[in-house]
């Protein structure tokens, strides 16, 4: 094993966590070395521009996706099953490559609310403690609404996100999000206008009574813009091949054409691609350096003074668990947290209307182009009477209808055949959907371990996944499908399906949900209860941080992406808090 | 594309490079007009991993899937079976980014996906003599031989799961399964770019009024998206735009 020459700081994993942390810190001096298990990429966005319009290829086969052949995931539904790998992508899909899964995001970029941050406090607060589920174990983040505000402002303005204020220093604004949390300024751009479905959208939401707002997005809708580091981005296309696919002019905010640029101008920021970190090796109080798989497969060891595992959450976790570096979670015995708390996101609820002469140019469109309400979110409605805790956010979007993927028949219509294919023509174009994305709170059976059975390509054990839907959530998704549907009447499409939704006897991890799993090494005001303090440093090990969705205790209605930069910002000032002390910072 | 390429002016290997060969074949020589060049029978694609025998059976079943009709071509064709063989001899189709570890055990429960030691195109050889039995015992033919009607009859079996046709125990993938399977290439056939040897002419695109590369009318979607005029692609969608230089 060769030692390689030690840096100031180590990032494992060079996506958005990787890429923010980096960037500040070079700018504050730091010699910083980023590992990255996959490509470094070298496109630049022009090359997208060649062939990027493949569906095929990067929307199914899954080009920019970790490749499950190497290393995947067990599931097992409850702690009596053995645990079986996906043997292919399915419920869920993260990136490798320089950017990681910043690339092939869609760009929804919220904030979570006041509330969300101490879950349990309020919910206790408005409804008591029996309310709570026994097994439910929502915990309060160890940070406020309020601490994190500047940093998700920071966030925002880095990558140009566009959308309407609802709520500027405690002012509600009409026509932004008004249960959101307070701004301390507008957002950075301004929102897109309505489309043909959106407008639709919006006049039936406002009838309700509810409160219609413009999707925060990614995708630049403005001209241009220059950012606080000097980055200028350009407008979006609306070319429709958005999410699982790179963007071709650089308008979808991107690690690799933001904050990736900004390190590697100070001349500080080093990468390693092909370079595979599996453990922080450590004396129990500290690491001292990381180890990793070189492109030959060849164990390096790399030292540094402070180690960040920026990886999506499946790693971060992994290589805790392989390094044997804070308290594995012990279901049975409620010790640990290493693991803990493992979420994801509950889908279903949704509304579809098709209609016999509109055509809506679905195939244009981008990722995060989105009108909502958060009517049904969180707390923001009384769930007294509803025997159920959380919500959702409700959307109706415009992310570009590839074709393979986007045919949309009604109910009652054949799988195939000559009626199929007439419907296939009718409604491919003349289709719009409302759809839910829910809360998924914490459980004491739902947490992270090393697999017993089943290795990666390098020999070490996968993650198993203990995961399933419980009462909760399918109470909190039929109340849901019900609350679609009424909009979906209101807007009177001319055929409509929705009704109260269900989800499937168990959690399948083989039909695409959602790329927004959470948890494993959560972050807390207790060492007993969670991983990490609220700079996510490590209780364990002052100079290791440990950052992203795995920080999150549970997680809320919305995507992730806002939240995990705001934390990545928040790391990279605790970093330069910790050389200066040395010590733990809580 | 073979009446927008100035014929005159291109040799033959330069149409190789650039991907044209078999529309232009007949412009190349500058005499017959586009119309009955297209008459003109082509030398079908080389087969890369199904049978004779197998293809003609991937391409009854798609053209059940996708029929062929005065609405338009169907996958026949389109050439959804050169692209399923192309897909079944390429990496998805040999399994690249499957996780093929053991040990294997038939789930307890729903949720686990495929849980068996093959690869799609595995899969493919072991079921389709299982497809052709089924027809010929139960409905007394070979299936390409049957009539349409009698073919929907044998895949609607299929995926109601009622065709006693799995491999590997009764639960472990299932004629749903492989129903699902099929369908999906099938789709992808007709609707993926035609460089993966389907949706020939852009047939797929045309018929739902995809129109292909964005880029054909110079990125001009932001002009659109937001109103309720038609876009004026006029069933002329385009390919993704092709590296001609690095082409061949």
């Amino acid at each position: 094993m060769a030692v390689q020459k030690k840096v100031d700081v180590v990032v494992v994993g060079i996506g958005w966590v990787g890429g923010i942390i980096a960037a500040e810190l070079t700018k504050a001096g730091l010699e910083v070395l980023g590992l990255e298990r996959g490509h470094l990429r070298g496109r630049n966005t022009g090359d997208w521009m060649e062939n990027k319009f493949d569906e095929l290829r990067y929307a199914i086969r899954g080009e920019l996706f970790q490749n499950t052949a190497n290393e995947t995931w067990t599931l097992r539904h409850n702690l009596s099953e053995t645990a079986l790998p996906m043997r292919q992508l399915g419920s869920f899909l993260p990136g490798t490559g320089l950017g990681g899964a910043g690339v092939h995001w869609n760009g929804q970029t919220w904030r979570f609310h006041p509330r969300d941050f101490t879950m349990r406090t309020s919910t206790v607060d408005r409804y008591g403690s029996a309310f709570i589920p026994k097994e439910m174990s929502i915990q309060d983040w160890g940070i406020t609404y309020d601490q994190l505000e500047p940093y998700y402002d920071k966030f925002e303005y880095m990558a140009g996100i566009a959308g309407k204020a609802g709520n500027l220093n405690g002012q509600k604004i009409p026509g932004g999000n008004v249960f959101e949390g307070p701004r301390s300024r507008e957002f950075p751009v301004k929102p897109p206008p309505d489309t043909p479905t959106a407008a639709l959208f919006r006049k039936a939401a406002t009838d309700l009574g509810y409160h219609p707002f413009p999707g925060p997005t990614a995708n630049l809708p403005a001209v241009e813009y220059k950012n606080p580091d000097g980055i200028t981005r350009g407008q979006c296309n609306y070319c429709g091949f958005c999410e699982r696919f790179g963007c071709e002019v650089g308008a979808k905010a991107d690690p690799t054409v933001t904050v990736i640029p900004v390190a590697l101008k100070t001349g500080r920021f080093k990468m390693r691609g092909y370079s595979h970190v599996f453990a922080i090796r450590n004396d129990g109080k500290n690491g001292q350096s990381v180890l990793y798989y070189d492109a030959a497969g060849i164990v390096q060891e790399q030292p540094a003074d402070v180690i960040v595992l920026a990886a999506y959450v499946f790693n971060n976790v992994r290589t805790l668990l392989l390094s044997k570096l804070g308290k594995p979670y012990d279901p049975v015995a409620g010790t640990g947290s290493v693991g803990k708390n493992y979420c994801y996101q509950t889908g279903g609820g949704g509304a579809s209307g098709w209609f016999k002469s509109k055509k809506f140019k679905r195939y244009m469109g981008a990722g995060a182009l989105a009108i909502g309400i958060d009517d049904f979110n969180a707390d923001n409605f009384d769930h007294a009477a509803l025997g159920f805790i959380g919500g959702g956010s409700v959307t109706s979007g415009q992310s570009g209808a590839r074709p393979i993927s986007s045919l949309s028949v009604p109910p009652g219509t054949p799988a195939f055949g000559r009626d199929w294919k007439v419907a296939v023509r009718d409604y491919y174009d003349s289709v719009m959907g409302i759809g839910f994305q829910g809360e998924s709170p914490a459980y004491t059976t739902h947490f992270l371990d090393l697999d017993p059975n089943y290795r990666d390509s390098f020999g070490n054990p996968l993650i198993r996944i203990a995961f399933d839907w419980e009462p909760n959530e399918r109470k909190m998704i039929a109340y849901a499908g019900t609350k679609t549907l009424e909009l979906m009447k209101a807007i009177n499409p001319d055929i409509i399906a929705g009704g109260p939704g269900s989800l499937p006897a168990h959690y399948d991890s083989s039909v695409y949900q959602s790329t927004h799993n959470t948890g494993g090494a959560i972050m807390g005001a207790d060492p007993a209860t969670s991983v990490v303090n609220n700079y996510l440093q490590m209780w364990d090990a002052p100079n290791v941080f440990v950052v992203g969705a795995c920080n999150f205790p549970q997680n809320a209605g919305f995507n992730p992406t806002g939240t995990v930069g705001a934390l990545a910002y928040r790391a990279a000032e605790g970093i330069l808090k910790y050389r200066k002390t040395g010590k733990a910072l809580v | 594309m073979s009446d927008e390429v100035p014929s005159k002016q291109l040799s033959r290997r330069k149409l190789l490079q650039i991907g044209a060969v078999s529309m232009a074949g007949a412009a190349v020589a500058g005499r017959l007009p586009a119309a009955e060049a297209k008459e003109k029978p082509t030398k079908p694609p080389p087969l890369r991993f199904l049978t004779k025998w197998e293809f003609a059976l991937v391409v009854a079943m798609a053209e059940t899937i996708w029929p062929s009709d005065e609405l338009g071509p169907g996958a026949r064709e389109t050439g959804v079976g050169y692209y399923i063989d192309g897909q079944l001899a390429g990496g998805w189709g040999q399994g690249h980014r499957f996780y093929l570890n053991g040990p294997f055990f038939t789930p307890a429960d729903s949720g686990h996906g495929f849980q068996i030691p093959m690869t799609p195109s595995d899969i493919y050889r072991a079921f389709l003599p299982s497809v052709d039995q089924y027809a010929r015992t139960k409905y007394g033919g070979q299936y390409t031989g049957l009539d349409a009607a009698t073919q929907a009859k044998v895949m609607t079996d299929l995926r109601a799961g009622t065709a006693s046709v799995a491999l590997a125990g009764s639960t472990a993938f299932t004629s749903t399964d492989f129903f699902n399977l099929f369908r999906q290439n099938v789709l992808e056939g007709m609707l993926a770019d035609p460089s993966y040897g389907g949706n020939k002419n852009m047939a797929g695109w045309r018929y739902v009024g995809f129109p292909g590369n964005p880029m054909r009318g110079g990125a001009d979607y932001a002009k659109w998206i937001f109103n309720s005029k038609p876009y004026p692609f006029q069933y002329k969608p385009a390919p993704m735009p092709q590296d001609v230089k690095g082409a061949m």
